[in-house]
C-alpha cells in the first residue's frame, strides 16, 4: 500500500486552523519504561537508573523520547483515521519523567486539496505542568489501496 | 613571561574536529510478527495489526549499529535524544524482509551525533527514512 495525498473529495478535507485533540497518554511508570526498553532495545541507563538520571540533573528517570513520539500515531488516527502519517519531525524540548503523562494537541497548519495536495499539522505534547515537551510537525496522506 | 606565553598557547588548543561520516554495511532486517506484537504492547499504537510508525527505530539497537553509536558517543558521555524524524514512502509489512542502511555523522560545537537510516525492500524500493539527532552530554559536567 503506498501513500498518496490527493484521494477523496475536498469537502472532507481538513481546513487550516482545525484543532486536533487533546489526547492524553500515560502516565508512564518506571515499570513501563523497563518493558519499553526491553522490546525496543533502547536500554540507555538514563531511562532506567535513578542514579544516572540524578547525575544528569533529573529528579527521576525520563520517559524515552521514542515512547512519547509513538503516541502521535494513535492521536492522529483518533483525529482522522482516513489519513496516515507520511512524515513526522519532532524536537524533544523537555523531559517527561517516570510517573508523568502527556497531552497531545495540535492544529492544521496547511491544507490544500487543489493542485499540489498538502496536509501539514503542528503538534505539541505537553507535560503535567503544561510545559511543552515535544514540538512536532506531521505531513499526512491518504493511503491509496492497491495504488502505485 | 615565556612561561605565561606557553601557558596561553596550551589553552588555545585546536577545537575538537568533526569526525568523518561513517556508513555501515547494509543490514538485513525483518518485521517479525512476535517482535511487532511485543512492541505494540508497550508503545502507544493505533488500532490494528500493522507495523507501528516508530518501530524502525528499534533497529538502531542491532549490534552493528549500537556498537557504532556507542563508539562515536564515547565513554563517559551520555546520548540525549534531541530530535527525530520519519519519512514514509510506503508502509512496512509484517513478517517481511528489508534492507537497512545507516550513516553516522558526529559533529562538534556542540557535540552531536546524527544517525540517518534508510529502510528499503530487498528490490531496493525505499520505504522509510529516519533521522535521529543525539546531543552528546559529558556526564561529569552534568553532575557538577
Amino acid at each position: 500500500m503506498s501513500l498518496a495525498i490527493c484521494e477523496g473529495s475536498s469537502a472532507d478535507w481538513p481546513k487550516v486552523g482545525d484543532v486536533i485533540g487533546p489526547f492524553s497518554f500515560g502516565p508512564f511508570d518506571a515499570a513501563r519504561l523497563a518493558r519499553y526498553a526491553a522490546v525496543s532495545g533502547d536500554d540507555n541507563p538514563l531511562h532506567l537508573d535513578q542514579d544516572v538520571a540524578a547525575a544528569a540533573g533529573l529528579d527521576a528517570t525520563p520517559v524515552h523520547g521514542m515512547l512519547l513520539m509513538s503516541c502521535f500515531e494513535p492521536a492522529l488516527d483518533a483525529w482522522r483515521s482516513d489519513f496516515s502519517i507520511a512524515q513526522i519531525s519532532a524536537k524533544f524540548l523537555r523531559p517527561i519523567l517516570a510517573g508523568q503523562g502527556i497531552v497531545i494537541c495540535g492544529r492544521v497548519l496547511r491544507a490544500t486539496y487543489d493542485g499540489e495536495a498538502e496536509l501539514v499539522l503542528r503538534l505539541m505534547a505537553r507535560g503535567p505542568d503544561g510545559d511543552l515537551a515535544i514540538l512536532a510537525e506531521a505531513k499526512m496522506a491518504r493511503p491509496s489501496v492497491g495504488g502505485a | 613571561m615565556q612561561e605565561a606565553a606557553n601557558s596561553e598557547q596550551r589553552l588555545d588548543a585546536a577545537p575538537a574536529q568533526d569526525r568523518a561520516p561513517l556508513r555501515l554495511p547494509a543490514i538485513l532486517v525483518r518485521t517479525e510478527s512476535a517482535a511487532i506484537a511485543a512492541f505494540r504492547a508497550e508503545a502507544c499504537v493505533k488500532p490494528g495489526q500493522g507495523v507501528p510508525l516508530t518501530f524502525p527505530f528499534c533497529w538502531l539497537a542491532l549490534p552493528l549499529v549500537r556498537s557504532a553509536i556507542v563508539e562515536m558517543v564515547g565513554a563517559g558521555f551520555l546520548p540525549l535524544h534531541e530530535s527525530q524524524n520519519f519519512q514514509y514512502g510506503r508502509a512496512l509489512e509484517i513478517d517481511s524482509d528489508y534492507q537497512l542502511v545507516v550513516d553516522l555523522n558526529r559533529t562538534e560545537s556542540p557535540p552531536r551525533l546524527k544517525v540517518r537510516a534508510e529502510v528499503s525492500t530487498l528490490a531496493g524500493e525505499p520505504c522509510v527514512r529516519f533521522e535521529t539527532v543525539l546531543r552528546i552530554a559529558d556526564i561529569a559536567q552534568a553532575a557538577a
